[in-house]
């Protein structure tokens, strides 16, 4: 039988009524039965991705090639204009890193033998977005420029999702630890987790200290400033998730966040900052000027809680978060906490500038989690709010309101102004 | 935006993320249809990797004009068929047998899962006789259950002649199931019951 001979016209009544016969649909009743053994999965997955991690570094070397002589151009424009405003004594606004051929720079190797794109690194070679980073006997710095620096930890990986406004790295294994300068809007600096079944959860902060580990799909962030969302990346706007405040210690596992989420609080659970900033090499703008931790604190040491005093650039007019007190007063339990944090949130969403001729109406729900000690151990608002007010709204409902009895909590708020 | 489209623009910006999960909804159904196409043979798992590289390089140039899943059957069908070009132009030294059709699986048992295994393979090997164009349109359909018009746009033909293609392709598989000894008991079994079958 020909492959010609099958097109030859048949009555449109003929096609219409066409059925398998018998014989022919008991047969594929058989088949549809017996879809065949699974494909070995894991084999399929290395080697898929091991190839798209090449075509993604020759992806982005072709990027490269094509934008380096704008990208130097670029640069010494703002190197320019950074030493004309520093020299008038005029605040500066952090560059904004908007070129997707440029994320950041490979910062230090302390040791580390690392590869960018596929390809062994050296010190000061920049990395971009799709860019795969991988660390190995060592704990290399990254940073960008005004914006974040972070770690990876010996053996680690994460591959550059978004290059800025947010920053996106994808923590493919190992972990991360970033010193993040707040931004006056939006998130600055997220981390990725993508589960084995391709559920993603996210980690965004505004501006924080932070340390993001997986073991598989299980994942561990520990949080010593600042306030973090943890929840799934959105299409668009701030991550949808709970909000964490430091200190806290937070493991979930990817295919289940909602439910295997726990926040703790407790300062002895934290491990301890990692010191980044000292080796930060200061860019013609940079505002980044964060402390070292106190001596006789080790990187692997578990942690106590050690507020790294990481002041935020004096250009940047965000609230420096990272002034948690460790030992707060006694708080007692309030049969009007729900209310007072409804109060809470309305007077931080109040606070947002808007434009006097315009009436606003903001509408979402407060979702908690209290645990038996009256405190609420995750929050999450949905819809989300601006995250100028959920930052806000966090440093009322963590640790300093308290509910008589522990359970889900639910609070609507409305807020027209 | 729905959510694949948005996943689509995220990987398509390079976004790894948004690959990988556009990879894990569609890779079972994705090796599903391979397994079908290429009846069962061992190279399943390079042909499922390599649809999805095919993929990856071309989702900058998916426009949304068809749905991802009928545009993702396209390059799944393209890549099977050229990798069945291509081993038809490789030599073979044996004739090369589905994996699970040993020499001791053809003396099955009774049992009713051991004949089904049976006439799956030999109904797989008439399936495989027939030409590209109607063994294509007849897996998506009566196998995958892919409408004509979702069959249209992944073969590039008009919906008439994919139903052409498939009225074809079930007259000359009943003609050969018919004719296959280790089919008979089916035939049998419809004989009696129906009181034959044309």
């Amino acid at each position: 039988m020909t492959d010609q001979d099958h097109d030859a016209p048949i009555g449109e009544q003929e096609l219409e009524s066409d059925r398998p016969g018998e014989s022919l649909s008991r047969l594929l009743g058989d088949a549809n039965a017996s879809a065949g053994s699974e494909p070995d999965w894991e084999k399929i997955d290395e080697k898929l991705f091991s190839r798209i991690e090449q075509e993604q570094a020759a992806r982005s070397k072709e990027q490269r090639g094509g934008k380096v002589l704008w990208v130097a151009f670029a640069g010494t424009l703002a190197a320019a204009a950074a030493a004309l405003l520093f020299m008038k004594n005029v605040p500066v606004a952090p560059v904004a890193v908007d070129d997707a051929a440029h994320a950041g720079s490979f910062l230090s190797s302390r040791g580390a033998t690392v590869q960018v794109g596929g390809a062994v690194a050296h010190e000061g070679q920049s990395f971009a977005a799709g860019d795969r980073l991988d660390a190995r006997d060592g704990s290399p710095l990254f940073q960008q420029e005004g914006n974040a620096v972070f770690d990876l930890e010996k053996d680690s990986a994460v591959s550059v999702q978004h290059a800025a406004s947010p920053l996106v790295l994808s923590l493919e294994r190992g972990a991360t630890e970033a010193q993040v300068t707040p931004v006056p809007n939006g998130e600055a600096f997220a981390v990725d987790i993508v589960g084995k079944d391709g559920a993603v959860a996210r980690v965004a902060v505004h501006g924080t200290h932070l340390r993001v580990a997986r073991a598989g799909d299980h994942v561990v962030v520990d949080l010593t400033e600042g306030v973090v969302s943890v929840g799934t990346p959105a299409r668009r706007g701030s991550t949808y998730g709970s909000l964490v405040t430091a200190p806290a210690h937070v493991e979930f596992d990817i295919a289940d966040l909602e439910h295997s989420l726990v926040v703790d609080h407790g300062s002895a659970t934290v491990r301890a900052a990692d010191a980044l900033a000292p080796e930060v090499k200061t860019a013609a703008v940079s505002t980044h000027n964060a402390s070292a931790p106190p001596p006789g604190v080790r990187h692997d040491e578990p942690a106590r809680v050690d507020h790294v005093t990481a002041t935020a650039a004096a250009v940047v007019t965000a609230p420096k978060l990272s002034n948690v007190d460790p030992t707060p007063a006694v708080i007692e339990p309030s049969p009007s906490a729900e209310q007072d944090l409804a109060a809470a949130v309305r007077a931080c969403v109040s606070a947002i500038p808007h434009a006097p001729e315009v009436t606003v109406t903001i509408s979402s729900t407060l979702s908690l989690k209290v645990g038996d000690d009256g405190f609420v151990q995750a929050a999450r608002f949905d819809p989300p709010l601006p995250v100028d007010a959920q930052e806000c709204a966090a440093r009322s409902i963590y640790r300093k309101t308290r509910f008589v009895h522990g359970g889900d909590v639910s609070v609507p708020i409305v807020i027209t102004r | 935006m729905t959510d694949d489209e948005d996943l689509i623009a995220r990987a398509s910006r390079g976004e790894p993320a948004a690959f990988r999960t556009l990879y894990a909804r569609h890779r079972a159904d994705v090796a599903r249809l391979i397994y079908r196409m290429l009846n069962g043979s061992a190279d399943v798992d390079d042909v499922v990797q390599e649809v999805f590289v095919q993929v990856y390089k071309s989702l900058k140039d998916f426009r949304g004009q068809a749905k991802l899943s009928t545009w993702i059957h396209r390059v799944t069908v393209n890549v099977v068929l050229m990798h069945r070009r291509a081993a038809r132009s490789r030599p073979t030294y044996s004739e090369e047998l589905p994996p699970e059709t040993t020499p001791d699986d053809r003396h099955v048992g009774p049992d009713e899962d051991a004949d089904r295994r049976a006439r799956v393979r030999a109904f797989s090997a008439l399936v495989e006789r027939l030409a590209d164009k109607k063994r294509v349109v007849f897996i998506l359909h009566d196998l995958e259950g892919v409408p004509p018009h979702e069959i249209a746009e992944i073969v590039g033909a008009p919906v008439l002649t994919v139903r052409t293609r498939l009225f074809y392709a079930r007259r000359e598989l009943e003609t050969l199931i018919a004719g296959e000894p280790l089919l008979s008991h089916v035939r049998g079994t419809f004989s009696k019951a129906a009181g034959g079958e044309p």
